[in-house]
């Protein structure tokens, strides 16, 4: 078990995204130098970027000055959001637990900023604005606080709402929800929905998409998986259909309000497919439609469904599935005390490259 | 029903297609002054959510609510059994995640105005006499941004020193890229710039010759917009007029930012002299 000798630890968990880091770390570790007060802790998420390499031949001097502690564990096959930041925070030392993004900035004097807030209310957690997706994650709170909550809800799979469910979860244990709206403190690197996506279990999995329009704001999707299973989900535009709801929200209902995004309106619809000799054929439930493979265009139960060659648009699709899903199933345990229920963020890894000594998180 | 300020608000999208909404304006202004006698504020935008579509926002007595209501659907389903507009854009089916509605077609409360006060209403009637006389008879996205862009050079020159020019740019364009639904934007916007393979020089010859223009000939349809930059508040009012054209032209968070990122490079370009 860590010793708890920092006062502040920024958790960043990282599956090939050497290439932020680079530009990231060593401008954060700098601005925010306060020696033996002050952690980074990269957690490498079984990457294959070279992440390892990088951190031994540039960072070490980080390293021996006890500023910068690198893991690394090598059984994820994709990247699990909720449980790479509990590994991650429970590796940590600071008494104060900070999750950062490989591609945010922290800002100077972040660290300084959120040691005398805490100082002055510990009872307490700091957010960003929440008005910037790029910086929704970060959240600075005590180790006892993570603990107390347990941790992330490694229930919620893909992408999305895991910050809103744990800053719901942590308001609901009587912390007080704090923000800070300093620009220096929410500068990011700018990319592409592709480079968020592109690890998620939900994207690689993906084979192709097509899509059906019922109204201006009910779509059929169908999302056809690589191990021959698909999906028939029917979406509904709420935001569209809601444009005049004015309920008084604090930030976090807002957030966990089904209203303000695109759901998933009726029970999913499961199903198989395959392609043979040129044809792809279509099974829901006793029956079977066949089709040319690659169709831009197919009729599934006298509806018209159209295949989606737009890359935006497929990530546009699967982040809103991925979401979606995470709010139904975060909303059945919301401020469930039974959360995590076979303990959170556990797993093997190294440190500082010593593959001698195996740390286990039970 | 919705209430602000004492008063009830109804939202009323016209489906048509754009390049009849010249017809569809002249129809409009029929109707304000010929049937809506009990509407109080009587507001136009346009709009390419799910499909073409012109905005009114009228506000009347609580009582009047339903009446405006009805009246408004009997005039203009009328008006679109008589004179039909034709869709001209192809539907890009696979390319998007929701079908629009129904061109000729009317739908109700699927929009709403940010601002209520009676200072922001008068200003946005402002604001918008000043573009409807622009704008008028050309209703093309390429007209509005154009005028987006003539407008925004004009009013920065006019009102706002030259000091603080970039600086209100760039507080405009990190509130648009940093809006919560615009993930992405600024990668798509080079990625837009490139796919139109926009000429920068073209550009640059272009908002020169904004520049270099006199403002409009009517210039008398600028004073109604001069007292707002004669308060303290000059750069804040600047910013509200320009959102509030961009909202009037139904600018999308694209069209906004890649009307701000050609300001801001055109700006940049100048190297101080603007």
């Amino acid at each position: 078990m860590a010793i708890h000798n920092k006062k502040i630890s920024f958790c960043i968990t990282c599956m090939n995204r050497l290439y932020h880091l680079k530009q990231t770390l060593e401008k954060n570790i700098l601005d925010n130098y306060l020696l033996d007060e002050v952690e980074f802790v990269v957690l490498d998420y079984n990457s294959t970027d070279k992440l390892g390499d990088w951190i031994k031949g540039e960072m070490t001097h980080y390293i021996e000055l006890d500023i910068l502690v690198y893991y690394r564990t090598s059984n994820p096959e994709v990247y699990n959001r909720s449980h790479s930041r509990n590994m991650a925070y429970r590796l940590s030392r600071g008494e104060l637990v900070c999750n950062l993004d490989a591609d945010n900035f922290l800002g100077v004097g972040f660290a300084k900023k959120m040691l005398t807030n805490f100082q002055r209310n510990a009872d307490s957690f700091y957010t960003s604005n929440l008005n910037i997706e790029d910086v929704f994650g970060k959240v600075v709170l005590t180790r006892s606080s993570f603990l107390k909550v347990k941790g992330y809800n490694e229930g919620l799979n893909g992408y999305g709402f895991e910050d809103v469910d744990f800053f719901s979860r942590l308001e609901g244990s009587g912390l007080t929800h704090n923000l800070f709206y300093e620009p220096e403190f929410h500068k990011y690197i700018s990319h592409s929905k592709y480079e968020r996506v592109q690890n998620e279990k939900f994207f690689k999995n993906l084979e192709f998409i097509y899509i059906s329009y019922k109204t201006p704001y009910l779509s059929n999707v169908i999302i056809f998986y690589k191990n021959n299973t698909f999906k028939l989900i029917e979406f509904i535009d709420n935001p569209h259909l809601n444009r005049l709801n004015e309920k008084e929200r604090s930030f976090l209902e807002r957030f966990t309000d089904e209203l303000t995004y695109v759901m998933i309106n009726k029970p999913l619809i499961f199903g198989k497919w395959e392609v043979k000799d040129n044809r792809l054929f279509v099974q829901i439930e006793e029956t079977e439609f066949e089709f040319t493979e690659n169709a831009a265009f197919i009729k599934l139960n006298e509806e018209d469904f159209y295949k989606i060659d737009d890359e935006d648009l497929i990530i546009d699709i699967l982040l809103t599935f991925s979401t979606s899903l995470n709010i139904l199933e975060a909303k059945k345990i919301l401020n469930d005390p039974y959360i995590n229920k076979r303990g959170f963020g556990t797993g093997q890894v190294f440190r500082n490259f010593d593959y001698s000594k195996m740390i286990e998180l039970n | 029903m919705y209430l602000k300020e004492g008063l009830s608000w109804n939202f009323i999208s016209l489906f048509y297609d754009r390049t009849n909404w010249d017809i569809l304006i002249e129809k409009i202004n029929d109707f304000e002054t010929e049937i809506c006698t009990r509407c109080k504020d009587f507001l136009i935008s346009f709009s390419e959510e799910k499909g073409d579509n012109i905005r009114l926002t009228i506000s009347s007595e609580i009582g009047d609510y339903e009446y405006i209501r009805k009246e408004t659907y009997t005039y203009f389903s009328s008006f679109f059994i008589e004179s039909p507009s034709v869709q001209e854009k192809k539907v890009a089916y696979g390319k998007m995640f929701w079908r629009g509605y129904d061109n000729n077609s009317i739908a109700f409360d699927i929009f709403k105005l940010t601002h209520y006060g009676q200072h922001d209403i008068d200003l946005i009637k402002k604001t918008n006499n000043v573009i409807f006389k622009l704008v008028h008879p050309d209703y093309s996205q390429d007209n509005f941004s154009s005028l987006s862009l003539y407008l925004m050079i004009t009013l920065l020159k006019l009102f706002i020193v030259k000091d603080d020019r970039k600086l209100v740019l760039n507080s405009m364009m990190s509130s648009v890229a940093n809006d919560f639904r615009s993930y992405g934007l600024l990668n798509k916007i080079s990625k837009l710039m490139k796919e139109e393979a926009i000429d920068e020089r073209d550009l640059e010859e272009i908002l020169d010759s904004y520049l270099e223009s006199d403002p409009p000939d009517d210039i008398a349809i600028w004073s109604d917009l001069v007292y707002t930059f004669e308060s303290p508040r000059i750069q804040e009012n600047f910013i509200f007029i320009i959102e509030q054209l961009f909202e009037t032209l139904g600018q999308n968070q694209y069209h906004r930012a890649l009307s701000l990122k050609i300001l801001q490079s055109w700006v940049d370009n100048k190297n101080g002299l603007f």
